[in-house]
């Protein structure tokens, strides 16, 4: 049996010889990755600029950042290439990735040796034009340095100067320190647009000689979100697997890693009706099928978002427990946990408003006034459509005596409990506040269930937890 | 003897019993040639490792099973030596970071280099690449994923990378980007059913009772390897099997033991009871069961257990005390506090329904 790590001094002849029996496996991703920087698509400004300073021979030290799969490693290179020819590239940049020991020591020794040979400015004779003096150090992924690394960056930038331009390479540009920042010319890349997408994606189909559909397409640009990387393994992938032969939109779906919408559908569904038992089925079932948190929480994100049926301040509210949610899942949380308890609040408010009053505190007629509140716990839900009837019944049939200082009635389905309270305007006739609280109380126990002995009254303003402004007990 | 589950392990995508459109898939992408790198995701016990074995069988034929296992020795930056044991057949290697700790990084760049750097030898190789099998990638550090970046780009000439976890929340959008995602869900509930009265039954030339198989898929919530042990050791409990047996079915001690402190902490909510628990909980610690297993082993019990009106509530908390249980240090205190504030929650409960 052959050792896994034999073969590595014969490396050269075997791979001669093996080139041409065993099929070329280059993914798409690095066959299409662009070879000059004509090829990039987008970042359009980018590649001027860049353009332009290799004709004037004045590249700046670069930074290039931006979110994954947006050309920035394919840029760099390129330019490279463009710059230096195809054969001389190879000895003109030094590629240093998060894969390389990049500790200050390691990082200087090698800038060092890479940059003590120095670079003529002779012509080349394939090349045609004269070469830049200088050649190229690329850091890719450089947010993964430590910040004493980037420090003593910077003292080695300056010290080969002359010789060397240096490319750095980030996802995210607040960390790379200041001072490393400031010595190079920032060029953020942004996701890819869709028609650039879809023309990178239809090129690659036709140089292929690939069946796939104008949805699939659609769907591959609508999961990679701008990762032109993404895309593009995608469709390989989605190519691959179609048994077939035809890449349709459903393989597409199916292979990155979407949850159908009747699924989501029916966890919406459960989320409002507030059915704990539906809830845990549907994730469980959702955990179980292997999909991740963070895949069912942008979900029914972007489900929720588009909801008008749900208040601006709800969706606020929800956004919040999204936002936990995410955060507790980021710190390794478990993810069946954190998705059983997030508490969405989706429990409507019904209201019973007299004409030309708003159900809010602020309007006038409310902001002097106070509420008769009651609540009852969820198991009694039985009999709370009854109670509501009665409610609102007696108010439409006139039982209060002091009807005129009545606002309306408010009735919220939450979480723990159903509340009812009847709003009242300003609470300064006492006697016909209690009034309207005992004629209330008495129309809530009307249907013999549940039976309250006594419910307060407090103004809007009261803060939380206060003692009730007035009391009425049951006759 | 060994166990059904190890006898019974397919070893080929054909021989799958379950989830079929993925093993052709699979087998598709196997003979195409050229291999994306794999990012293979799902709960335990869904069947991926058995998975990504029987597709490099299905890539590199039968050599793959002769398997070796080396000790390596990798060297840090600050020049520590660390020795690890990997297992590799001619054309593959496989490693589990959490044997190499905050090292991770150092000793996956070391051997993807070298892979990529050496070629494939041998004269029946039908294809010019190796592959590197990384379970549990989910505890890979964001260091060594960060490194995988750009290495899975520049030597994807010679080297596939197959990633194998619970959940794709934890490896990094980058290197997601730059996989094929192969989500392999649990086999559900009948699957398994088919599972235990097809092959394991005839195999073993015994019968399952349906009722008894479905008991047992429901019991193990979903998972295969947990099937299979649990009807093994029914079966050497008693056969032929009987109607009652159901309830019999033996659980793991530790998951006995689980039940028995959330029985004790909706019998009676006390100070001394939780004396006491604590005592049970620290035994359970002390045999090695991991926190994060007794945290939601006894939420799920209560979830179950408690009125309906209060299970939202109880999820909340569990969920609450689950992530204080991943940020801090000591698992006791958090697990200590939850089955508190449970007992709190809960005593509220009564009170509120006996005042009714
Ligand atoms: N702007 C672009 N134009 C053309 N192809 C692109 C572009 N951006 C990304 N790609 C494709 O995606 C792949 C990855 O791009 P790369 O430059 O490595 O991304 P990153 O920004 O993460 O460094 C390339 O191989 C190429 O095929
Ligand atoms: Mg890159």
């Amino acid at each position: 049996m052959d050792d896994f790590f034999k073969g590595k001094s014969k490396a050269k002849k075997v791979d001669t010889s093996r080139a041409n029996d065993v099929a070329s496996t280059v993914p798409w991703v690095e066959k299409y990755r662009p070879d000059s920087l004509n090829k990039v698509c987008s970042q359009s400004e980018t590649v001027n600029v860049l353009r332009e300073s290799i004709q004037s021979k004045n590249l700046p030290h670069l930074l290039f950042y931006g979110p994954p799969g947006t050309g920035k490693t394919s840029t760099i290179l390129a330019l490279a290439r463009d710059m230096y020819g195809p054969e001389l590239v190879k000895s003109r940049i030094l590629e240093l990735n998060a894969s390389d020991e990049r500790g200050i020591q390691v990082v200087r020794e090698k800038v060092k040796n890479f940059a003590k040979t120095m670079v003529g400015n002779n012509a080349n004779e394939s090349h045609g034009a004269s070469l830049p003096p200088y050649k190229i150090i690329i850091l890719d992924e450089a947010d993964s340095m430590t910040e004493d690394a980037q420090a003593a960056l910077r003292r080695t930038m300056e010290t080969y100067s002359k010789v060397t331009r240096f490319c750095l390479i980030c996802n995210y540009v607040s960390r790379i320190i200041e001072p490393l920042a400031s010595r190079c010319a920032k060029f953020r890349f942004k996701p890819l647009p869709k028609t650039e997408m879809r023309a990178k994606l239809t090129q690659i189909v036709d140089g292929e000689k690939v069946a796939c559909t104008e949805e699939a397409i659609e769907a591959l640009i609508k999961t990679s979100e701008g990762d032109m990387r993404k895309a593009i393994t995608s469709l390989q992938s989605a190519y691959h697997l179609s048994t077939t032969g035809k890449i349709t939109d459903a393989t597409v779906r199916d292979m990155t890693g979407v949850i159908p919408s009747t699924v989501i559908d029916k966890l919406m569904d459960a989320i409002q009706k507030d059915s704990f038992g539906d809830i845990q089925s549907v994730v469980d079932d959702l955990i179980y099928d292997g999909y991740s948190a963070a895949q069912i929480l942008q979900q029914i994100h972007s489900h929720v978002i588009q909801n008008p049926e749900f208040s601006s301040l709800q969706k606020s509210k929800m956004a919040l427990v999204f936002g936990t949610t995410d955060f507790a899942l980021s710190e390794g949380a478990d993810e069946q946990l954190q998705i059983l308890s997030m508490n969405i609040p989706t429990g409507a408010n019904y209201h019973f408003f007299k004409e030309g009053v708003k159900p809010m505190w602020e309007d006038s007629a409310n902001a002097n006034g106070g509420r008769w509140l009651v609540e009852y716990p969820r198991r009694v839900e039985k009999d709370i459509n009854e109670k509501w009837i009665n409610t609102m019944l007696a108010l439409i049939g006139e039982s209060y005596q002091d009807s005129q200082n009545i606002c309306g009635i408010v009735f919220s389905n939450r979480k723990t409990c159903y509340r009812f309270s009847m709003w009242t305007r300003s609470p300064d006739t006492s006697q016909g506040i209690k009034e309207i609280g005992e004629t209330f109380l008495k129309y809530l126990n009307r249907d013999k269930s549940n039976e309250i002995e006594s419910i307060p009254f407090n103004r809007h303003v009261a803060s939380r937890g206060a003692k009730p402004l007035f009391e009425a007990k049951k006759q | 003897m060994s166990l059904w589950v190890d006898k019974y392990r397919p070893t080929s995508l054909d021989q799958m019993t379950y989830h079929k459109d993925i093993s052709s898939h699979l087998k598709n992408l196997s003979n195409s040639g050229d291999l994306p790198h794999l990012l293979f995701y799902g709960p335990s016990g869904a069947g991926k490792k058995t998975r990504i074995t029987a597709t490099l069988r299905e890539i590199f034929g039968p050599g793959v099973e002769k398997i070796k296992i080396d000790q390596r020795q990798f060297q840090t930056p600050s020049n520590r030596k660390i020795d690890i044991n990997t297992i590799s057949s001619s054309y593959h290697i496989e490693i589990n970071p959490s044997d190499v700790g905050i090292y991770d990084r150092v000793v996956i760049q070391d051997l993807i280099k070298e892979a990529a750097q050496t070629q494939q030898l041998s004269s029946k190789a039908t294809r010019k690449f190796k592959v590197i099998v990384i379970h549990e990638a989910d505890s890979l550090s964001k260091d060594a994923q960060h490194a995988l970046r750009r290495t899975m780009e520049k030597y994807v000439n010679n080297l596939r990378v197959i990633l194998c976890c619970n959940s794709t929340g934890k490896i990094i959008g980058p290197v997601q980007s730059r996989c094929l995602l192969v989500r392999i869900p649990a086999p559900s509930v009948q699957d398994i059913v088919d599972g235990l009265c097809g092959v394991v039954a005839k195999k073993e030339k015994i019968t399952v009772p349906t009722e008894l198989a479905t008991h047992i898929a429901v019991t193990s919530k979903r998972n295969m390897r947990r099937a299979v042990l649990m009807l093994e050791s029914s079966y050497v409990q008693q056969y032929p099997f009987t109607a009652d047996q159901n309830s019999s079915i033996p659980l793991p001690d530790w998951e006995i033991a689980i039940i028995k402190i959330a029985k004790l902490a909706l019998e009676d909510q006390s100070p001394q009871q939780l004396l006491k628990i604590r005592g049970l909980i620290y035994e359970l610690l002390s045999h090695c069961i991991p926190a994060q297993t007794i945290l939601k082993h006894l939420a799920f019990y209560w979830i179950k257990s408690v009125d309906n009106e209060l299970k939202t509530e109880m999820a909340v908390c569990a969920a609450t005390y689950e992530h204080r249980l991943q940020i801090g240090q000591k698992a006791i205190f958090h697990l200590e506090a939850y089955v508190a504030k449970f007992m709190s929650i809960y005593k509220r409960f009564l009170l509120d329904i006996s005042s009714i």
